[in-house]
């Protein structure tokens, strides 16, 4: 017996509609643990060597941890891996919310997702009843709109994750998205589920994990959410969460501004996390079992515009705020709300922007080909942009590449401000006075790791 | 001990319904709790808990008096329940719950351990005899 274990790996496959259920071998479990590494594992010992990302023969994995969902502190991610169509290497990518939680309770460590549908569909996993249903009424809508829609038709208890017009398009930085802003954000694992032609994938649990000792399970998780409450990051960091530490890492000039070309932002107290929850945060939005919570939801107003989103998160902030040189808090967060609606990561859909920004300062994308004039600082330039990318149209063809399969179409030096790690777009540290992350950068499997 | 929640501090974390299941059926377990977070997103992007407030109507509407007033908190009986499942309909909360796993339907036992453990102060007993670990 497996405990702390939902139990069973499901198995799909999108050509055949074949739906096959495996327990989950003991060896695997003790070897691999969950999350990154059975994705890991599975994808080491399935995948054909030389495959291309977006070929049906590509799988998606998805995987819960062993304590996923259980009575401890802040263990709700949940992992993606497939092979990258940003970096034609091994990728995963993580997000929270409560998709792993879930899975489990629906008696599942892991889905194996293979070949290609024929159609839009919808992964729909209601314990044990496992369907693969059509979803082309849902095909090119937002990622948001989507989630909202099959929370109506399916039921509010369902949790469900779902791919954007950018995943469908194949850009190669496409997201996977949940709970109304939650992304499996890097490596375009959004992307290949949009070449399998999976819009979402839908889940209800309702069993118990077994545990061996539950009594014990439930001492212990006490104990641990005792020790979070009273660390003295407990009450420094949940008011601001990931926002939090845009002064520091401007403090100590790590902070990506106008496509790395420096590492510190002028003005970057209009867009901390103090300004974030002073002017437009609204709510604490946790992850599952997490008493942190970093998550902050915001509303804002834009251009007379009002719309809500959650965070904007660090990241973000570095990406689309001091690399675009959006100079308010309100701006990024509209950028950021794009970006989620479309499917696109944030984190890569920034350094995009930024790239094409450059590149056309240089002379290097004339204005025809850009389609109108477009300038660092501005938001309707970056709009413009992330839309022409998400839908492939025009320059954001190019674009939807990354930067570097743009730069090498481009030529002319553009990959000398192409900034990226195997093909995977920096994050939110300029390395050069963050050694550590540097690090992080040279060595990550998955290339400029978030 | 009355069960009262302050909805703007919840972040939706739902650790709630883990200490609840595990409290009153040693069970990890959601599905089995007797309160529940309940989202509203996009907008207006805020979460609601829904929890017992003890008002009685399940034993008003139980037509063989299987829920008993004991201390201020109505208990189940499930020996003498029927599950005719007329409690769950009637609970004006929706806090009257059932589960494959359980014969009788089961409600908030007002044991306070959410309280303890809610990591935002969200839940709180009005009484002010349990109070939060934070």
């Amino acid at each position: 017996m497996l405990y702390g274990y939902g139990g069973t790996i499901l198995r799909l496959n999108l050509a055949t509609g074949q739906i096959t259920k495996m327990p989950t071998p003991e060896d695997l479990a003790k070897k691999f643990l969950g999350g990154r590494g059975f994705v890991a594992k599975i994808l080491y010992d399935e995948l054909p060597l030389g495959i291309d990302a977006f070929s049906p023969g590509n799988k998606v994995v998805m995987a819960s941890g062993p304590l996923s969902g259980v009575f401890l502190p802040s263990a709700g991610k949940i992992e993606f891996g497939t092979k990258s169509p940003a970096t034609g290497g091994y990728s995963d990518s993580n997000m929270g919310g409560h998709m792993a939680p879930e899975l489990k309770y629906a008696g599942y460590d892991a889905v194996i997702i293979e070949g290609r549908a024929a159609r839009p569909s919808l992964i729909v996993i209601d314990d044990d009843r496992v369907e693969i249903r059509d979803a082309t009424r849902y095909w090119g809508q937002g990622s948001f709109a989507t989630e909202k829609s099959l929370k109506k038709e399916l039921g509010e208890d369902f949790q469900i994750a779902t791919i954007g017009p950018a995943g469908e398009k194949l850009v190669r930085f496409a997201c996977i998205s949940h709970d109304f802003g939650r992304q499996a954000g890097r490596t375009g694992v959004g992307a290949v589920l949009g070449s399998k032609q999976v819009k979402a994938i839908a889940i209800r649990g309702t069993k118990s994990i077994p545990l061996a000792d539950p009594a014990g399970a439930f001492k212990k998780g006490k104990e641990m959410y005792q020790a979070v409450f009273s660390k003295p990051g407990f009450k420094e960091w949940t008011p601001y969460g990931t926002a939090g530490v845009t002064d520091w890492v401007n403090e100590v000039g790590s902070f990506p501004t106008r496509n790395f070309q420096t590492g510190f932002f002028q003005k970057y107290k209009d867009i901390d996390g103090q300004t974030l929850r002073e002017k437009i945060w609204i709510n604490d939005k946790g992850c599952f079992s997490c008493p942190i919570p970093c998550g902050k939801y915001s509303k804002a107003t834009v251009g007379g515009k009002e719309f809500y989103v959650e965070g904007p998160e660090y990241e973000a902030i570095a990406l689309l705020g001091g690399n675009l040189l959006l100079k308010s808090i309100e701006e990024i967060a509209y950028a950021n709300a794009v970006c989620d609606e479309l499917g696109l990561d944030t984190i890569s859909g920034g350094a995009v922007v930024s790239f094409a920004l450059e590149a056309f300062e240089k002379g290097l994308i004339s204005r025809e080909e850009m389609g109108r004039d477009v300038a660092f600082g501005e938001l309707d330039s970056v709009v413009y942009l992330l839309e022409k990318i998400a839908h492939r149209q025009g320059i954001g063809d190019l674009l939807a590449e990354g930067v570097k399969r743009a730069a090498e179409q481009l030529g002319g030096g553009a990959d000398h401000f192409a900034i990226h790690v195997k093909g995977l777009e920096l994050s939110g540290y300029e390395p050069r006075n963050a050694p550590a992350m540097l690090l992080s950068y040279l060595t990550a499997d998955v290339g400029g790791p978030p | 001990m009355k069960l009262s929640a302050k909805n703007e501090l919840c972040s939706g974390c739902r650790t709630c319904e883990l200490v609840c299941a595990l409290a009153n059926f040693g069970e990890n377990n959601p599905k089995l709790a007797t309160l529940r977070v309940i989202g509203h997103f996009p907008a207006p992007g805020h979460y609601a808990v829904r929890v017992c407030t003890q008002c009685g109507e399940c034993a008003r509407v139980c037509p063989v008096d299987a829920i008993h007033l004991e201390d201020g908190v109505y208990k189940v009986h499930e020996d003498e329940c029927i599950a005719c499942m007329a409690c769950v309909a009637a609970c004006p909360e929706g806090v009257m719950f059932t589960h494959t796993s359980r014969s009788a339907p089961f409600k908030c036992t007002a044991c306070g351990e959410c309280i303890r453990y809610c990591p935002t102060g969200t839940l709180f007993d009005a009484t002010g005899e349990i109070v939060t670990g934070r």
